[in-house]
């Protein structure tokens, strides 16, 4: 309890840092990285009927059906804004390498400040390939500018599932045979400017579950433009799309309101699986109700607030879903794109995620004007 | 002394009982003498001496200028004068009760020579001497336990090692003896006045008559002098009460003089007892003016009017005086070592209410002790010898509560006023401690409190509270405290409102309480009956009025205490049983958890002595807990998400019983006068979520005093302790997880500088096993620590004017492994779950230098104190990098190696003044305490951006003043 005071009081302590805003792109950043399919269910022979006493032994049995491997299309969302990186390509080196489960916990995965197993109820690595046992170099200067296509074969697959095996508390064997094989895939991206890196994963299944249908990629249908706000956050003022190849304009020292429209359907149910609470802690199917989709918003001028938005509150706690964002110019044009009638230009992302590992994303313009 | 000589000797031994129980092997025991010319003598537990102090007599043939009075403490005093002695019995766990069935007497009085410059300057002052006489009477060694300077101690050391007594005996057997022994080197008053300082046995002086004959010639209007052919002088009966101005307390051993007829001739006639009352029996003397004098009080007259002196009735008489400017700091040091273990310290009330930057807390200043590392923000938590703080034990009155701390930087969960003494050990406590694996602190709550109606009234910016003691009836002493915080109502009138500020801060909202009562009991027994508690809720307050932060975090304890000590035969049994109740509850946004539990304590402490060189100490400890936790917390089921998993709440529902019985047997030996060994060992069992562990842990000290001012001290032990109970969950921990353990090595020296000055430099070794891992997404028993280094403590013990220390430690604590205990939960710390990195790296609480430096100086009614402290930057590990995950959008931090970066050495000066005015019968008193005096910035971390490529300092506590009245009567 003491503990947790002390993490209030951090939590709460006024920030001291004037550090960028995530939504202002200014250097060479990964936004998204899409994989289509985000998921695959393979069809491996062998398994272990028993999960409870799987061994290596056993696993190292299974086969996996390679006409169940499908080609996977890659393609991240890259930009460097950055006059250096003008006229150069950005591309990429790409290497998969299997899940770690004893790597660290993803960015704000596993449940949070107070869960009680420590925010470890995870055991998907949010690692890189260097320190992995194998990896599968996939390839060297990969443009960045479109997908590109992945194919593992069975032997890899079947190295992954025997690595990724961990036992639990109890000495239950644990992996990707039974909870899902996440594959990491590895993008180490060069611009003109600089290098950075992304992992993005893509879970594949030993064998179908019950009712269980492959992810769809979620989209963004539509945006909804608006001026302003009234004091219970409903729309105010005229209301517009923003829509590829029209730019919407804003005025220096004004702002706009995007929402992106959430279709019903985009909002899958799923079936995964877990390990349940209560002895023998068996790895079970688990329907989940609906994914949450989550929009992250990016401009290369001003910013966004708030930069990111999801469409389901947390467990509890009650009132209305946002899903909208306010576009806030730059304080001035200087350094701000123009285009050729000599406009200045902010170009805008919406990235959607629907945590399956399924991810897309929309690009627009909105002209900053200078002023009324 | 000179000429001056040794003039009487006055046993003021009326508190002393020679029945009454001593506990202790060598006694230390008080005793009150006045040095005449060559009729000294001693009485410890006679009455009175009749008749005057000073014989008119005697006063005649001494030098006029001098007189030295030699004056030992009594019953009150012994428990003060202690310091430094030697093979003292542990308080909780008494010992059989030797009785002093003769005390020494003094057979060869010696003479103190006054330190002429010191007479020359007519300054006087008081040395109290801590004698060891051995079985013969002997004046074995004689140390300063209070100097006085300027030669005083030099002189006081050379008389008293002359000095002979009749042999002290225990139980009708001669045996060695520690008394306390006070020498008052005071210029000589007057010569002899022209009173008669008969007394009520009618033990009038041989000079009397003289006397008396000189008051008739002085001329009285009602009494003259005793001739066949007057009439016999009226008798005059006053009886008196001198109490201090404002506090109230006593005066006790005070002079009392009485003058007649020219006033500037005065004789002591009789001193005031330990209650501070006196009695005058003399002839009525027109003018006659009395006098209540000591060293430290200014003198309170009074003079009797003409109806007064003829009145038939005795006269009743309260005097007030107040304490002499430089006379602030009252209570001494209490190097008690009367508890077995012997690297603990020690600290005073005087030295716990007044160090700059606790705001007079007093378990704020163990905070400032050697071995105890600086807590981030001022944070409440004890973090010992690079420990986790749940390592570290808080006790009171031996029974373990929760946390001695309110929230955040608030204050200790008891009353100052309740506080008597607070031992602190960084490591080696003894076996009747158990459960802990670190350090330990145990308040003592002052004993023989509410003898007298007294309270006190203490307001500050953060809290106030109140504290009321005294008698009820005849046989039962009562007091109580509550305190009340109000910062969260302050606060938020000094926050601008602003309508979409993110400014948004915790204050703490609690109280305390404390009421006890005791009674004594026959046979030298005494009961106990304490309740005490605390509360705690943490309030939120945003400066914008429409933003609500849905946080709650409340946690409270309660207990019930009683204490019966009684003998058992040859045993002294402190009989403890107590009850708990406790909360620990939060609340934010969806998550919520409750704990809350029922805890019977049990303790049987006995002791029994063996013969002059062995105790044992026997006892058996006791817990049943009832625990009720209910926790309703979303978190996603264990599985394999890509992207941020549905967390959905969980609800956990427990019911545990839990019992952890204790049993442990220590020995006191000392093979010799100067050696002190103690063995002991304890078994604790416990049963815990439906699992069994047990262990045992031997532990061994010992002390050597080679010199009476230098002294080696060491220790060695295993100690126990349940990891915390999160983390034995059957769903989310593992009950199967092992008792931490440490074993812990001490050896230090003592020495002692000057009367004042002590130097303690102590060496320490520790090694931790078993600690809690995070594995997958449980938990293992593989994690290690390891922690050693030295401890210097060089203390200038609280004298007239002033008092401090420097505490500096050198250390390093590593640990190996991915420690969860005390660990943050959750976050983005790029930290591997594998359990097995079990490299050696600093723990998260190493602080290579840690140097405390505390100065209180009194001057007049002002006190000023100042606190510096510098401290090495925790370690941290460095950003190495950072990549993006693309699933769950966001910035994976790469680690550097664990530990290999610190953050900026912390440097803070507090300042403290405190203004006391004192009036007839209360003080009032204000205070300034300052944190943080120079504002310096003090990082306590570093907070990074999104992608962890800026960094930007966390800053520590600003510059903090608080305020504060009080009221004490």
């Amino acid at each position: 309890m003491k503990r947790a005071g002390l993490l209030l009081l951090l939590g709460l302590a006024p920030a001291c840092g004037n550090f960028a805003d995530p939504s202002t792109v200014v250097d060479l950043r990964v936004l998204a990285v899409e994989t289509d399919p985000s998921e695959v269910v393979l069809k491996v022979n062998g398994l272990p009927a028993d999960p409870l006493n799987a061994s290596l032994a056993t696993l190292e049995a299974i086969t996996i059906d390679p006409a169940s491997i499908p080609t996977i299309h890659l393609t991240p969302l890259v930009l460097d804004p950055r006059p250096a990186a003008a006229g150069v390509p950005i591309t990429y080196s790409l290497t998969a390498c299997p899940n770690d489960p004893y790597g660290a916990a993803p960015p704000a995965g596993g449940g949070g400040n107070v869960d009680p197993s420590g925010g470890a109820h995870t055991t998907v690595g949010s690692t890189l390939c260097d320190g992995a046992r194998v990896s599968w170099p996939l390839g060297d200067h990969i443009p960045a500018d479109g997908p590109h296509d992945v194919t593992l074969t069975p032997a890899q697959l079947l190295q992954a599932f025997q690595t990724d095996i961990y036992l639990d508390q109890y000495g239950r064997p644990h992996g990707g045979f039974d909870l899902g094989l996440p594959i990491n895939l590895e993008l180490t991206i060069t611009s003109g400017a600089g290098t950075t890196v992304a992992i993005k994963r893509v879970l594949f299944w030993a064998q179908p579950l019950p009712g269980q249908k492959v992810n769809v990629i979620p989209t963004i249908p539509q945006i909804v433009t608006y001026p302003d706000r009234t004091e219970d956050w409903a729309p105010l003022g005229t209301q517009g799309t923003l829509d590829a190849g029209t730019p919407a304009h804003v005025p220096l020292g004004g702002q706009l309101w995007l929402q992106p429209i959430l279709l019903d359907a985009e909002r899958e149910s799923y079936v995964t699986t877990v390990i349940e609470r209560d002895p023998p802690y068996l790895a079970v199917p688990d329907v989940v109700a609906h994914e949450r989709i989550r929009y992250a918003f990016y401009t290369t001028a001003g910013h966004f607030d708030p930069a990111r938005t999801v469409s389901e509150l947390a467990p509890g706690v009650t009132g209305t879903v946002h899903l909208e964002s306010r576009y806030v110019p730059p304080s001035s044009l200087d350094g701000v794109r123009t285009d050729a009638s000599g406009a200045a230009v902010a170009d805008v992302w919406i990235v959607v995620r629907d945590d399956r590992g399924g991810e897309s994303w929309v690009q627009r313009q909105i002209v900053v004007d200078p002023g009324p | 002394m000179g000429a001056a000589g040794l003039v009487a000797v006055v046993a003021q031994a009326s508190d002393v009982n020679p029945n009454s129980p001593i506990d202790t092997n060598r006694f230390v025991m008080g005793a009150s003498i006045v040095v005449s010319d060559g009729n000294a003598s001693l009485q410890f537990a006679g009455e009175r001496v009749a008749g005057g102090l000073l014989h008119s007599a005697a006063l005649r043939a001494i030098r006029p200028s001098l007189v030295v009075l030699a004056a030992v403490g009594l019953s009150a005093g012994v428990a003060r004068a202690q310091s430094d002695m030697p093979l003292p019995p542990p308080p909780g766990k008494p010992r059989p009760a030797p009785k002093l069935t003769k005390p020494p007497a003094i057979t060869k009085p010696v003479e103190p020579v006054y330190p002429p410059d010191a007479l020359a300057a007519q300054m006087s002052g008081d040395v109290t001497l801590a004698l060891d006489l051995d079985a013969a009477g002997h004046v074995s060694a004689a140390t300063v336990t209070k100097g006085a300077g300027h030669g005083f101690d030099e002189a006081a050391i050379e008389a008293a090692r002359q000095m002979e007594f009749s042999p002290a005996e225990v139980d009708d057997k001669p045996a060695a003896i520690r008394i306390a022994y006070t020498i008052h080197f005071v210029p000589k008053v007057v010569p002899v006045s022209a009173v008669d300082g008969g007394d009520a046995d009618g033990g009038a002086s041989d000079a009397s008559a003289t006397d008396d004959g000189e008051a008739s010639a002085d001329g009285g209007a009602s009494d003259a002098a005793p001739t066949a052919a007057t009439p016999p002088p009226q008798r005059l009966v006053l009886r008196g009460l001198a109490r201090e101005r404002g506090t109230r307390e006593p005066l006790v051993a005070a002079d009392v003089s009485i003058a007649a007829g020219g006033k500037a001739r005065t004789e002591v006639v009789g001193a005031t007892d330990a209650d501070g009352r006196f009695e005058i029996r003399t002839t009525a003397v027109e003018g006659l003016r009395v006098v209540v004098s000591d060293t430290t009080h200014e003198p309170c007259l009074r003079d009797l009017t003409a109806a007064e002196l003829a009145a038939p009735t005795p006269i009743e008489w309260t005097c007030s005086t107040a304490r002499r400017a430089g006379m602030q700091y009252e209570t001494r040091v209490r190097a008690d070592p009367s508890h077995a273990e012997e690297t603990k310290q020690t600290l005073s009330r005087q030295e716990l209410t007044t160090v700059p930057g606790t705001l007079g807390d007093p378990l704020r200043v163990i905070q400032s002790l050697p071995g105890v590392a600086r807590a981030p923000y001022g944070l409440g938590v004890l973090i010992v010898r690079g420990a986790n703080p749940n390592d570290t034990g808080a006790f009171i009155d031996t029974l373990a509560v929760p946390h001695i701390y309110h929230f955040l930087v608030g204050p200790s969960v008891l009353s100052p006023n309740l506080v008597d003494k607070i031992d602190f050990f960084p490591g080696g406590f003894g076996v009747r401690y158990g459960r802990f694996s670190g350090g330990l602190v145990d308040v003592t709550t002052r004993t023989e409190v509410g003898r007298e109606v007294h309270g006190s009234v203490d307001l500050n910016v953060l809290d106030s509270s109140v504290f009321v003691e005294g008698p009820v009836g005849k046989t039962w002493r009562v007091s109580a405290a509550l305190r009340r915080s109000y910062i969260d109502q302050l606060l938020p009138l000094f926050i601008p409102k602003k309508v979409g500020s993110s400014f948004v801060t915790a204050v703490p909202v609690y109280y305390d309480y404390q009421a006890r009562a005791e009674r004594d009991l026959a046979h030298g027994g005494r009961l106990v009956l304490e309740a005490f508690g605390a509360d705690d809720n943490l309030h939120v307050i945003s400066s914008d009025p429409s933003r609500v932060v849905d946080i709650d975090q409340h946690s409270g304890s309660h207990r019930l205490l009683a204490t019966l000590t009684t003998p058992l035969g040859p045993w002294l049994s402190k009989f403890r049983p107590a009850y708990g109740y406790g909360v620990d509850a939060f609340s934010f946004a969806t998550n919520s958890g409750t704990i809350s539990y029922h805890r019977l304590f049990l303790r049987e402490d006995l002791t029994r002595t063996f013969g002059p060189r062995f105790t044992l100490a026997a006892g058996l400890d006791g817990l049943i807990s009832y625990d009720l936790a209910d926790f309703d917390v979303p978190a996603p089921r264990e599985g394999r998400s890509i992207g941020q998993a549905t967390a959905e709440s969980v609800v956990a529902r427990r019911r545990l019983f839990d019992t952890a019985p204790a049993v442990y047997v220590e020995g006191q030996w000392s093979p010799r006068a100067d050696v002190r060994i103690v063995p002991g060992v304890r078994f604790d069992y416990f049963y815990v979520v439906d699992t069994n562990k047990y262990d045992v842990d031997p532990r061994l000290s010992g002390r050597w005093a080679i010199t009476p001012r230098l002294a080696l001290k060491g220790t060695v032990g295993i100690y126990h302790q349940l990891p915390t109970p999160q983390f034995l969950d059957k769903e989310f921990g593992n009950p199967n997880l092992s008792l931490i353990w440490a074993d812990q090595y001490e050896l230090g020296v003592e020495r002692k500088l000057t009367d004042a000055i002590n130097a303690t430099l102590t060496g320490f070794f520790v090694r931790r096993h078993d600690m809690p891992v995070a594995t997958l997404d449980h938990f293992a028993s593989s994690g290690k620590g390891r922690a050693y280094g030295l401890e210097l403590l060089l203390r200038h013990e609280i004298t007239e004017h002033f008092y401090g220390w420097l505490a500096y430690t050198l250390s390093r604590s590593e640990t190996a492994g991915n420690l969860v205990e005390g660990v943050p939960m959750g976050g983005n710390t790029g930290m591997e779950r594998n359990g097995a990195d079990m490299s050696w790296h600093p723990s998260q609480y190493d602080q290579t230098h840690n140097l405390s430096l505390v100065g209180s100086y009194n001057w007049r009614a002002w006190t000023f104190g100042v606190r510096y402290r510098l401290v090495t930057g925790a370690p941290t590990t460095p950003v190495a990098g950072s990549f993006y995950d693309a699933d769950f959008n966001g910035y994976t931090r790469e680690n550097g190696a664990t530990g290999s970066a610190r953050g900026p050495t912390f440097s803070q000066l507090d300042a403290r003044v405190e203004r006391v005015w004192t009036f007839e019968a209360w003080t009032f008193g204000a205070y300034l305490d300052v944190q943080n005096v120079l504002n310096s910035n003090n990082p306590e971390g570093t907070i990074y951006d999104y992608r962890f490529q800026q960094s930007a300092p966390l800053r520590g506590l600003p510059i903090l003043p608080v305020v504060g009245l009080r009221g004490r009567f």
